[in-house]
């Protein structure tokens, strides 16, 4: 905290605490304004929802493919063998394999953000749950990276595919591009992950579903947004 | 919430307590404290559903899970230590076997249904923990002192000290709603105690604790618990609160007794008096109906303490027991080196030293019972008996106490004085006759204490022989002791009975034992005196033997400062060593704080706040010794110059 302290408290003059802002835009200026250039900051979405996650059926997941990406190369090892092997390929995965990769990974390989995987690959994949389940890299039916269809998958995820998934408190936290970005992409980037979150409201939830909304970049202290928008 | 209603409690035809009543609730941190034998173990056993209740009930909300550590190890299933810890999550483990052969399935019939039912309990694993459960069972079993080699070895290897670990390690993994624990701090050192103090510090569920450790009580509870032979007392507040809150009332209700006996003294003078007469025969019968109503004010049970006396020993030589050139060492780790060491008649000596500095181990040479190099040889008449750390695995619990108490007594010991022994050790007629598998954890340990007293030693070795019992009875053990005309040799972590005890500390460190001639308080005066006065005698002799000082052969003398400074010399590379350990897991740490990713994650953030408290508590410690060590050194070599 003492190394952030002095940056923080000088950003966090530029923004109106109390403030719930609803224009997303002028947000975004702000968030931008209040992070350093030294290093291109991610900008982030935390939103609370008015869910427990605690009931399976209210357990918010998905996957939204930002319209302007989140500003960095994705790479993507894919699971597969025979035809899926070469669609993989020719979609732009940056490494492909079965026995090999599995093997691989096991030796303690782990240069990669997502990795995919072919149905059929599922019972070789599963043995590497106790390196990729930690790191967040098991692939999961749930979320689109168990599939057949593996040169979408590749190509959603390298275009910017983000996946999220309600944390213990009922938070979601997704990022939505970097500070570099124009303040227009990152709202419309904003918008694309809030209008599929709203489509995943759980029908068994009581109540306001969005609670609070804040972005904020790495750095940066955070900028609420008026959740009656949603 | 939990309610316990009317509980009452009966053993044969003893009543061990009578119509409790209780609400516990959520986020309570509760101690239940009282005399060992109060029936606080079996109240824990009922609420844990271990045991039933002869009458009363305890209701707790059907969502809720529940924990519970019980004071004696039972018996533990032969597995590898680690995998009885990841049992605590044993619907995890399920989950996770389930994965895998749905992830087979899905690999030989990739169909829809299959790979979506794969999505959810994936889903449903990743969610409740699952992909770190093995990290964090091995975190919570390294901070309870187990090393890497422990995790597969098969816990009927481990002593029934570090299996008690082991469960623990279990419950903390679980996490239950209500976690019941009895006396979880008998089988931790130092270390593993600090870490548990904060665990429990941030539990997210209801403690309920028996223990009479005081610091860690404080350190944990918001409440206390008290139970004696009138029910149960509520003390909102730590343990010290309870303690004063306790005496006050004690107070109190000393003075209610004695007004109420005033009161009454004045009214049957007064019925006395006016009894005959007539007119007087309103206000006579009143105060008659007064007495009647009027209820005894109820004092606080005031326990009766041990009194214990040791039959006078025979007497012995000066030197009672001496080792010679001893060497022990265990795989690498050598914890004796050539040791020379010899107990004198009168000692009261305590070990003193950080944990795994090899006190047990010393204590075990004494006793020879087990092996090491060198020579150890005790002198004419002397009989010693040795209280292990975990003594009370050593009775027989299939025999009666009083069965139990004679085993193994010297002729000369008659069945009176046996049983008078007992009595002193607060055991009642009914309890003689108990099979030793039914006692408490205390009485158990009084009964092992008694046994070994009885056979008229007169050299202790005793090694933490205060575990379980409660404060008086310590406090009568401490008399005991302190009148024992025989020699001591005593391992404890309760430093104020160490002080009130000893007359000589030894403190071991890296293999070297120095002996002080004092108490404990007089040796910590000492060492801190010393520490500050280094710096000042040591030059007061520099410019007094300044003019004196004769050139010798400077390699020579190198030669032999290094030589005879070189513990000290190599403590403080050792030392140094540790800081700079420290210190870069410390940095690795704020690195990792200051990474978005864990900047979103509260439970770890919070994971590495704790450890780095941890860590930098253990750098002050090591670099305090560093400089301790250090000015040692310095003098060391200057007194050589
Ligand atoms: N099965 C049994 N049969 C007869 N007496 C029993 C039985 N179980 C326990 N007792 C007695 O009940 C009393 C209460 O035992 P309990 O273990 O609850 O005490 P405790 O308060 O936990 O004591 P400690 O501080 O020593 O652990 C003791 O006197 C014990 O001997
Ligand atoms: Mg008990």
């Amino acid at each position: 905290m003492a190394t952030r302290g002095k940056k923080y408290k000088e950003a966090i003059k530029l923004v109106d605490r109390q403030k719930r802002y609803d224009n997303i835009q002028e947000a975004m200026e702000i968030v931008k304004s209040m992070t350093s250039t030294k290093f291109d900051a991610s900008v982030d979405v935390a939103v609370r929802l008015g869910v427990d996650p605690r009931h399976a059926d209210q357990m918010v997941r998905g996957a939204v493919v930002l319209p302007h990406g989140i500003g960095k190369t994705v790479r993507v090892v894919v699971f597969a063998s025979g035809e899926k092997e070469k669609e993989a390929r020719e979609a732009g995965a940056d490494f492909v394999g079965a026995d090999d990769l599995v093997q691989k990974i096991a030796d303690g390989w782990l240069d990669f953000d997502k990795a995919i995987a072919t149905p059929d690959m599922m019972g070789k994949v599963g043995r590497l749950g106790r390196v990729l389940g930690p790191r967040g890299l098991m692939p999961n039916p749930k979320v689109g990276t168990v599939t057949t269809d593996v040169a979408r998958a590749i190509k959603e995820t390298k275009a910017g595919r983000v996946e999220f998934r309600v944390e213990r408190a009922g938070i979601i936290h997704a990022p939505i591009g970097r500070a570099s970005f124009d303040a227009d992409k990152l709202a419309e980037n904003f918008n694309a992950l809030m209008e599929v979150l709203l489509k995943l409201k759980p029908a068994t939830t009581k109540g306001t579903y969005v609670k609070s909304v804040t972005i904020s970049s790495t750095m940066s202290p955070g900028v609420k947004i008026d959740r009656t928008l949603f | 919430m939990i309610q316990v209603s009317g509980l009452t409690k009966y053993f044969g035809p003893q009543k061990i307590f009578g119509d409790i009543t209780w609400q516990i609730d959520r986020f309570q941190r509760s101690a239940l404290v009282g005399h060992n034998g109060a029936g606080k173990s079996t109240i824990l056993k009922i609420i844990a559903g271990k045991l039933e209740p002869d009458g009363g009930s305890v209701i707790i909300p059907k969502t809720m899970t529940v924990g519970y550590l019980p004071q004696e190890i039972t018996s533990l299933d032969t597995q590898p230590a680690l995998d009885l810890v990841l049992s605590g999550r044993q619907n995890l483990l399920d989950l996770e076997a389930e994965i895998e052969r749905l992830q087979t399935q899905v690999q030989a019939h990739p169909n829809d249904a299959l790979i979506a039912a794969l999505g959810e309990k994936q889903h449903a694993f990743e969610t409740a923990g699952g992909y770190r459960l093995r990290a964090e069972a091995q975190s919570i079993m390294a901070s309870l002192g187990f090393s890497n080699d422990d995790f597969g070895k098969l816990t009927t290897e481990f002593s029934g000290g570090w299996q008690m670990r082991i469960l623990l390690a279990r419950l903390l993994l679980a996490k239950p709603d209500l976690l019941l624990l009895d006396e979880p701090t008998n089988h931790l050192d130092i270390e593993s105690l600090a870490w548990l103090e904060s665990f429990l510090g941030s539990y997210p569920g209801v403690l309920l604790i028996v223990s009479h450790d005081r610091a860690f009580l404080n350190h944990v509870i918001d409440g206390v618990a008290a139970l004696d032979d009138n029910g149960l007392l509520m003390f909102p507040g730590n343990y010290d609160h309870y303690l004063e809150m306790r005496e006050a009332l004690e107070e109190q209700l000393e003075k209610n007794a004695e007004m109420q006996r005033q009161a009454i003294a004045e009214k049957q003078a007064f019925i006395e008096r006016f009894r005959y007469k007539a007119t007087k025969a309103k206000q006579v019968q009143s105060r008659i109906k007064q007495l009647e109503k009027m209820e005894s004010v109820q004092l606080l049970q005031n326990r009766k303490k041990i009194h214990f006396h040791f039959p006078t020993p025979e007497r012995v030589p000066q030197i009672l027991l001496e080792l010679r050139h001893v060497s022990k060492a265990y795989g690498d780790n050598v914890v004796y080196k050539d040791l020379d060491f010899r107990i004198y008649r009168g000692d009261k000596m305590a070990l003193v030293a950080p944990n795994g500095a090899g006190k047990s181990t010393l204590i075990k040479i004494l006793a020879d019972v087990i092996p090491f190099e060198g020579e150890r040889l005790l002198s004419d008449r002397v009989k010693f008996v040795y209280f292990a750390q975990h003594q009370i695995d050593a009775l027989d619990f299939k025999k009666t106490l009083l069965e139990e108490a004679g085993d193994g007594l010297p002729n000369t010991i008659t069945m009176t004085m046996l049983r008078s022994a007992l009595g002193a050790f607060l055991f009642t007629n009914e309890d003689i006759d108990k099979p030793v598998s039914v006692l408490s954890g205390g009485e158990k340990n009084k009964l092992a204490l008694a046994k070994l007293l009885l056979r008229a030693p007169n050299l202790l070795l005793l090694d933490e022989p205060t575990n379980h019992l409660d404060l008086d009875s310590r406090e009568a053990l401490e008399q005991a002791l302190i009148d024992y005309p025989g020699t001591i040799v005593v391992i404890s972590h309760d430093r104020w009975f160490i002080d009130k005890v000893c007359n000589k500390i030894a403190t071991i460190d890296h293999g070297v034992i120095d002996i002080f001639d004092g108490t404990y308080s007089e040796h910590e005066a000492f060492v801190a005196a010393q520490n500050a006065q280094t710096e000042s005698t040591a030059v007061d002799i520099e410019t007094q033997n300044g003019k004196k000082k004769k050139r010798i052969e400077a390699a020579q003398q190198r030669e032999a400062v290094k030589k005879a400074t070189k513990h000290l010399a190599d403590r403080v590379k050792k030392l140094e060593a540790q800081s700079a350990d420290l210190e870069k897991k410390i940095a690795e740490m704020d690195d990792e704080l200051s990474l978005p990713e864990t900047y979103k994650n509260s439970a770890r953030i919070k994971e590495l706040t704790m450890a780095k408290s941890t860590a930098q508590k253990e750098l002050d410690d090591v670099m305090e010794n560093w400089m301790m060590a250090q000015e040692e050194l310095d003098e060391a070599m200057k007194a050589f110059e």
